[in-house]
């Protein structure tokens, strides 16, 4: 069969209709799954008493690499076999413990920075694709909270997942299911940030003045948010947490500018020594 | 450390030719290079370096096999992925141009190609230095983000080591001995072209330069640490103190404020009103642009690793 050129443009321009339509459609989807449910964990970071069962219950949940003995002088750091780690500090002579994984951020830096599209987002939960993952580290990188580790067995990045697979179900993560503190609490972002309010007028009310609500707006708004009672930093938390890419264009124009200002020196001494030549030639004239 | 030793080698690898590409084909505008000799010679070069800066990154991949994921996707947001690009277009565009200088003897057609490839592998290769260079900018560690110089600090060492090359080849670097009974081929076939174009008044000016250049990465390190110092993200300052005191510390001093700054500055400085033609001031010249070359990759290995600690 011969095709014509009329043909062509039509057949190109009904498929790149059809891409537009079904694009325009999945990214609909995703916003209506997302507000529909918009599911967010709450965590009480005065309430923890660090028993160690939310990492316990991950490392089941997701067939990690064997189950640890909590020891708050050596905390166990994230790595691609520990999702869950929990940060001591001490306030005062008691002990807080935050529980540090993976915030399934809004702006998520790591999704953001993925050269494959391993990364993604299904709904609240920003997931990475183990047949996809290159293990090129550069979501490990990018994430402000140090939360994804590469895994030198799979040789791929691995974190929390959200436990899509129970929530996606009506089921809650692990993590907060098992906390027998209650320092977790899983619902709809709107009665998370209520309940975490309310909390915090009662922490300013007992003589915490710093007490805050951390993950609201910070990225875009973040799928695990923290009550504090004292100031993001004291917690190991970057007060105001930038997206990687953020300022990816003044970075891009750094670069310009510097090979600007470095071959401006070349072009400087060489065409002195032109206009050097020049006045030799005339003179010898 | 999820970037090690292959990282280094790769950002070293790549932004040097990058360098040695732009100021090769800047000095061929600046000195009416017809023949494109230096670009010709930095093209040859600069491939190799390029494919063997793909390999050390493919082998630092936690899953090799899968290197043709990057090329399923191109996303703005991510160097990475730009970079991929980057590398992809620039290695064509130059096998085109090798390819064009092989039969550039036969047709004129060839000769025209080069000079217009040219242009184009000169924004690209400016991508591919920008592409090492912002690559860990825009990442989450404190010490390459708490600022924009980093980009600007890898950038100027790309230039400097690109000058640092050329003034090699203009002062007289050999590959292996010279036996004028028995030339080396190599040495004849990649270098003596380029060297034409090299005499030494132009490698002097080049070395004059390489004292800008080398003044300008002082001055974007310094600006680079105290931005980190000021930052008030977490980690910033224990990283700061990490490459500047631990055992890194050494490499730090060493290796960047003495091999790539220092020494080259106080070896090109006296050579710079002698005449280079004396054999005493051609090897200063040569043993101060391999201090740059040198200099160039241990920056890279301490800002890559004091990054993630």
């Amino acid at each position: 069969m011969e095709l014509t050129r009329r043909d062509f443009l039509k057949t190109t321009g009904c498929a790149v209709g059809l891409a537009l339509v079904s694009s325009t459609l999945s990214s609909d989807n995703v916003e209506a799954l997302a507000g529909d449910r918009n599911m967010t964990i709450q965590i009480d970071v005065g309430k923890c008493s660090g028993c160690w069962k939310c990492h316990t219950a991950c490392t089941k949940q997701n067939n990690l690499n064997g189950v640890k003995s909590y020891d708050p002088n050596h905390p166990y750091p994230l790595s691609g076999e520990d999702w869950v780690a929990l940060l001591p500090t001490k306030r005062g002579k008691a002990w807080r413990f935050r529980k540090h994984s993976c915030m399934h951020c809004t702006d998520a830096s790591c999704l953001e920075v993925c050269p494959t599209g391993a990364i993604s987002r299904n709904g609240e939960a920003v997931v990475i694709n183990q047949d996809w993952c290159t293990g090129c580290g550069y979501c490990v990188q990018a994430c402000p909270f140090g939360i994804p580790h590469k895994d030198e067995t799979t040789g791929t990045a691995r974190k929390c997942d959200f436990c899509i697979g129970r929530v996606s179900q009506g089921g809650m993560p692990a993590c907060v299911e098992i906390c027998p503190a209650k320092a977790m609490h899983f619902g709809t972002r709107t009665d998370m940030i209520d309940s975490a309010t309310a909390r915090v007028t009662e922490l300013v009310g007992n003589g915490y003045a710093d007490a805050n609500i951390y993950g609201v707006n910070e990225l875009g708004g973040m799928h695990v948010i923290y009550v504090l009672d004292g100031k993001p930093s004291v917690y190991g938390l970057p007060d105001v947490p930038k997206s990687a890419t953020s300022n990816s264009p003044v970075k891009w124009v750094s670069g310009l500018t510097a090979f600007g200002l470095a071959l401006a020196p070349m072009w400087l001494v060489l065409k002195k020594r032109g206009q050097n030549d020049a006045k030799v030639k005339e003179a010898r004239k | 450390m999820t970037w090690s030793i292959p990282i280094w080698f790769d950002l070293w690898l790549i932004g040097m030719a990058g360098g040695l590409s732009t100021v090769a084909f800047f000095l061929g505008i600046l000195n009416g290079d017809k023949d494109k000799s230096l670009f010709k010679f930095a093209t040859y070069l600069g491939f190799p370096m390029v494919m063997l800066s793909v390999l050390f990154l493919i082998s630092d991949l936690g899953n090799p096999l899968r290197f043709w994921h990057f090329i399923t996707r191109f996303n703005v947001d991510s160097p990475m992925s730009l970079g991929t690009w980057f590398i992809i277009s620039w290695s064509a565009v130059s096998v085109l141009m090798i390819f064009a200088w092989q039969i550039e003897k036969r047709r004129n057609r060839a000769i025209k190609a080069v000079n217009a490839l040219g242009w184009i592998s000169f924004v690209l290769s400016f991508l591919l230095m920008a592409y090492g260079a912002v690559t860990p900018a825009v990442s989450g560690r404190p010490l390459w983000t708490s600022t924009f110089l980093l980009p600007a600090l890898l950038v100027i060492s790309d230039i400097s080591m690109g000058l640092a090359i050329l003034i090699m080849v203009g002062a007289g670097f050999r590959l292996g001995k010279n036996n004028p009974e028995k030339p080396n081929k190599l040495d004849e076939w990649l270098l003596s072209p380029a060297r034409a174009m090299l005499p030494a008044a132009t490698t002097q000016k080049l070395a004059a330069a390489n004292v800008y250049v080398i003044i300008l990465s002082a001055v974007a390190l310094a600006g680079q640490l105290l931005g980190v110092f000021l930052s008030n993200l977490p980690h910033a300052k224990d990283q700061l103190s990490g490459m500047t005191m631990s055992w890194l510390g050494i490499a730090f001093w060493l290796g960047i404020i003495g091999l790539a700054l220092g020494l080259p500055l106080f070896l090109y400085f006296p050579s710079l009103k002698k005449d280079i033609n004396e054999t005493r001031v051609r090897k200063t010249v040569l043993i101060a642009s391999i201090c740059v070359v040198a200099g160039g990759f241990v920056l890279r290995a301490v800002i890559i690793t004091a990054g993630q600690l």
